[in-house]
This record gives C-alpha cells, sequence and structure tokens, in this order.
C-alpha cells in the first residue's frame, strides 16, 4: 500500500521540548488519528510535515516528494484549529483568491460545500461561528482534491452535531482508496468512530502506531489488587496506576489475564483510558 | 502569485474603503480650497502604509503558517505583497495626479507641482522598501518603531546643522546639485533609484521570509 505520508526519525528541538525520532506513516486509503496530551508534539509533527518548521534531523516523504517542493504540497491540504483566512473576507473572495494559488482548485466544488454547510457565500467571516469557519477551513481543503488531507484538532471546541457532519465528511472523502486523513484530535471518541489506526504520541516521542481495532482488541484495563496484578507473566502489563480502591492496569492479551486471574476484572479499553494510562500511569 | 495579491487586495479594501474615501474627499477638499497640493502627496504614503498593515493582518490571523502549505514558493508569497505595495502606491499617485490636473486646472501651482507626484512616490517606495523586509524579520510594530526612529534622525541632520554640531557643507552640495539637475532628470533617476531600491529589498525579504517558521 503507498504511503502518502512517511516520516522517519524526525527530530526537532526547541528551548523546552523535543520530538525525538517520531516515524509516521499516513497509508493510502487509511485514517490516521494522531493522539497525545497537549505539548506531546502532535502539531509540530504535523508542521513538519508540511513544511511550516524545518526538521532538525530525520526524513519527510509527502506524496513521495520533499514536502518543501510546491508540487508535493499541491496534493496535500490542512485544516488547523481556527481559520487563518481574515475576518473581513466572505467565502466567495476566499474562493477567488485560493483559485489564484492553488491550480486543482475547483470552485464549484467549493460552493457545493458551502451550500451543504449554509455558508452564504457574501457573509463575511468575522461573522461566522466557530463551528461554520471550521466548516469553510474544510470546505476550502476540499475543493482542492487533495490526496492527503491533514487535520490539526479541527473539531476542538465544536458541538457533537457539527463534528458529526466533519466526521461525515472525512469518511465520503476516504471512500476514495488512493486518499488518506490524518487527525489530530484529543476527542477521542471522534476516533474511536472514524480512525483506522492510533498513532500516540507522548512526550515527543512515538509510543506506537497501531491498527485501532486491533490495539483495542488486544489490549484491556485490569482492576484488581497489586498483588495480583504482581502474578501476571512479565510483559503482560503495559502502564499501571495505583489508587485508593486497588490498582488498575493497562494490559496486554485480556482473554490470557482473565484465565490467570479469574476473580479480577478486566474491562474494554477505551482511547480516552490509554491516554490516561500512558501520560498519568507508570509505564512499563 | 495573484491568488496572494487577491488575497491581501480584498483583506485591505474591506479594512481600508471607507477610512480611504474618507480621506481622499478631505484632502481634495483641503486641496482645491488651499490651491495647495500637498495634502495629495499624503494619499500615496498612505495607501503605501495601508498595504503594509496586509502583514499585521496576516500575522494576527495565522495566515503565514497557512501559507507555508500551500504549493506556493516564497518568493512567489513575498512577490505578491511587493506588487500589492507597489500598486497601492501607484494608485495613490493616479489620485494625486488626477486630482492636481482637474482641481487645480490652469494654476500656476499644479503645473509646478506635478513632477513631485513621482518624486513622492519614489521617495515612498524608497522607504517603503527599507520597511518590508524588517517587518518580515522582526514584525510589523517594530518595523513602524525603526521607521519613526529614522524619520527621526533625517529631521536631525539640518537641525543639528543649522546648530553648527554638523558641518553643512554636504547638505549645500546636495542642494547644489538639486538645483543644478533638470526636474526631467530627477524624477527619472528617483524612479530608477526607488525600482532597485524596491528589487533589493524584495530580494532580501524573500529570503527572511523563506527561513522563517510559523
Amino acid at each position: 500500500m503507498e504511503n502518502l505520508l512517511e516520516v522517519r526519525s524526525l527530530c526537532k528541538h526547541y528551548k523546552s521540548f523535543s520530538l525525538d525520532h517520531v516515524d509516521l506513516t499516513v497509508p493510502a486509503g487509511t485514517i490516521v488519528g494522531l493522539i497525545g496530551e497537549n505539548g506531546a508534539g502532535k502539531t509540530t509533527t504535523i508542521k513538519a510535515a508540511l513544511n511550516v518548521v524545518r526538521p532538525d534531523g530525520g526524513t519527510i516523504r509527502l506524496l513521495g516528494g520533499d514536502p518543501a517542493d510546491p508540487r508535493c504540497r499541491a496534493g496535500a491540504a490542512v485544516v488547523f484549529e481556527d481559520s487563518y483566512f481574515y475576518g473581513g473576507l466572505t467565502p466567495r473572495q476566499v474562493s477567488r483568491s485560493m483559485a489564484g494559488i492553488c491550480r486543482e482548485w475547483d470552485g464549484d466544488a467549493f460552493d457545493r460545500l458551502c451550500r451543504r454547510f449554509d455558508l452564504l457565500q457574501r457573509q463575511p467571516l468575522k461573522e461566522f461561528s466557530r463551528g461554520m469557519r471550521m466548516k469553510l477551513s474544510l470546505a476550502t481543503a476540499l475543493a482542492r482534491h487533495p490526496r492527503l488531507l491533514v487535520l490539526d484538532e479541527a473539531t476542538s471546541g465544536l458541538d457533537p452535531v457539527v463534528r458529526g457532519e466533519i466526521l461525515d465528511l472525512f469518511l465520503e472523502f476516504i471512500q476514495d482508496e488512493g486518499c488518506g486523513v490524518l487527525f489530530s484530535s484529543h476527542i477521542t471518541t471522534d476516533l474511536e468512530r472514524v480512525a483506522d489506526q492510533i498513532a500516540y504520541l507522548h512526550r515527543g516521542r512515538l509510543l506506537f502506531q497501531e491498527d485501532k481495532d486491533t490495539l483495542l482488541e488486544e489490549l484491556g484495563v485490569l482492576r484488581c489488587s497489586a498483588a495480583d496484578m504482581a502474578t501476571l507473566p512479565e510483559g503482560t502489563v503495559l502502564a499501571r496506576r495505583d489508587g485508593a480502591l486497588g490498582a488498575s492496569a493497562l494490559v496486554r492479551d485480556p482473554a490470557q489475564v482473565r484465565r490467570l486471574l479469574p476473580g479480577a476484572v478486566v474491562d474494554r479499553v477505551s482511547i480516552d483510558e490509554m491516554m490516561q494510562f500512558y501520560g498519568g500511569g507508570e509505564a512499563k | 502569485m495573484i491568488g496572494f495579491f487577491r488575497k491581501d487586495f480584498y483583506a485591505l479594501a474591506s479594512l481600508y474603503k471607507k477610512n480611504l474615501a474618507l480621506v481622499f474627499v478631505l484632502y481634495v477638499v483641503l486641496t482645491v480650497s488651499t490651491g495647495n497640493p500637498f495634502f495629495l502627496y499624503f494619499l500615496i504614503w498612505m495607501l503605501g502604509f495601508y498595504s503594509l498593515s496586509a502583514i499585521s493582518l496576516d500575522q494576527s490571523c495565522g495566515w503565514d503558517r497557512y501559507a507555508r502549505t500551500l504549493p506556493a514558493s516564497p518568493r512567489q508569497v513575498v512577490a505578491a505583497r511587493y506588487l500589492i505595495t507597489v500598486g497601492f502606491m501607484a494608485l495613490g499617485a493616479a489620485l494625486a495626479l488626477a486630482v492636481q490636473l482637474i482641481a487645480l486646472d490652469g494654476q500656476q501651482a499644479a503645473l509646478e507641482t506635478v513632477g513631485a507626484v513621482p518624486l513622492v512616490t519614489a521617495i515612498a517606495i524608497v522607504i517603503i522598501s527599507i520597511m518590508l523586509p524588517a517587518a518580515y524579520k522582526w514584525g510589523m510594530e517594530k518595523a513602524r518603531n525603526g521607521f519613526l526612529a529614522l524619520f527621526a534622525a533625517v529631521f536631525a541632520v539640518p537641525l543639528l546643522m543649522e546648530q553648527g554640531v554638523l558641518d553643512d557643507a554636504l547638505l549645500e552640495r546636495a542642494l547644489n546639485w538639486l538645483n543644478a539637475v533638470s526636474p526631467a532628470a530627477l524624477v527619472c533617476f528617483s524612479l530608477a533609484a526607488a525600482i532597485l531600491v524596491c528589487w533589493i529589498s524584495y530580494e532580501i525579504a524573500w529570503r527572511i521570509y523563506k527561513n522563517q517558521e510559523f
């Protein structure tokens, strides 16, 4: 399967934060959910992938080429957390401007998306709600007919109805198996709904990039006493948290854990819980 | 590149069209009532400074970060900014010339000062060409402060000469040269110098922009 984005051993150093040899791929036909705590490096990774910041080390292949090459960037469109158009512009003016920037711009597709999202062509953006601005950004990205759609916290702060509309659009977009989505979000329920793979960044390092269904099936949350937990074979417990009512742990192979500790509770894990274990627990 | 130009044009038009209309009417009234075209020259400066505001707008709404992801080179992005700046100043010069020729029709003052329009335009292009790379490097606010400091320094020189702190021989030589040169040659020289400075400024600015991270 062709990789639309390949990040290998990406390093980027700032005074108080570093990306440390991050590997990330977005295969065609796939929605990759990028998760991580605030400041984990999600936005920096996306910026490096799209030529906004220069990596200090590693390689990035965007649609088979160097992201610094404008021709490679033509096939990738990004939606950042908030609108980047001046508030005095109208959607019609955005369309005319983008038509002069991107050769692949499809004004008719943009108009259709604006109608679908109830965005008035002559209304200034400063009168738009946050949800409307986000829809405009998405319409702007999709009207370029990109192969790779990159979204950085695009659904943050939006109500469930708007988020649902946007997620539906992702699923439509991905119907073309030559396309892919990299979707960074804190709203893990959105990722559970649409993502095919989950990539987890923690303190500037990629902990894993796995198929979402496999991940959710192969991991579980064990709740038992610390003494019982200690009896499990090495490598079973991935991260643990100790509380007043006992210990809980993120464990591999829930079926085996149930066999070994018949009295213990082993629940399905959610992406939220996974983040809490890695982010706040004691990782093994 | 035309798309970046359009984006700036739409943004500046939505921000300044009322302000420009009011100022234009005011300056025309002042020019006609006093018979002095001095106020019209402000139009050229004002339109040049309007276009510089596009840099502040881009910085405030995160456009630069987005522009970096678009299929356009840093040269194209910065070239569009220079085009809009020079275009706005040319518009100011055209308005100033038109008002002078129409409103002060036949008056001696108008005939004498028509040549001042390209001269003022050339000076404005030079000053704004100095400010543009500074705005890319340090931001619009610092560039404006730098411009004010430069402006104060330029005005301080004749004052210091008058008080004998500086030797005024250089100023005298410059004034003698200006008197000796024909107005047409002075206008041509000024515009040529402005184009050269603008080109050098552009070459510096796009390199600064290219090396920036957003």
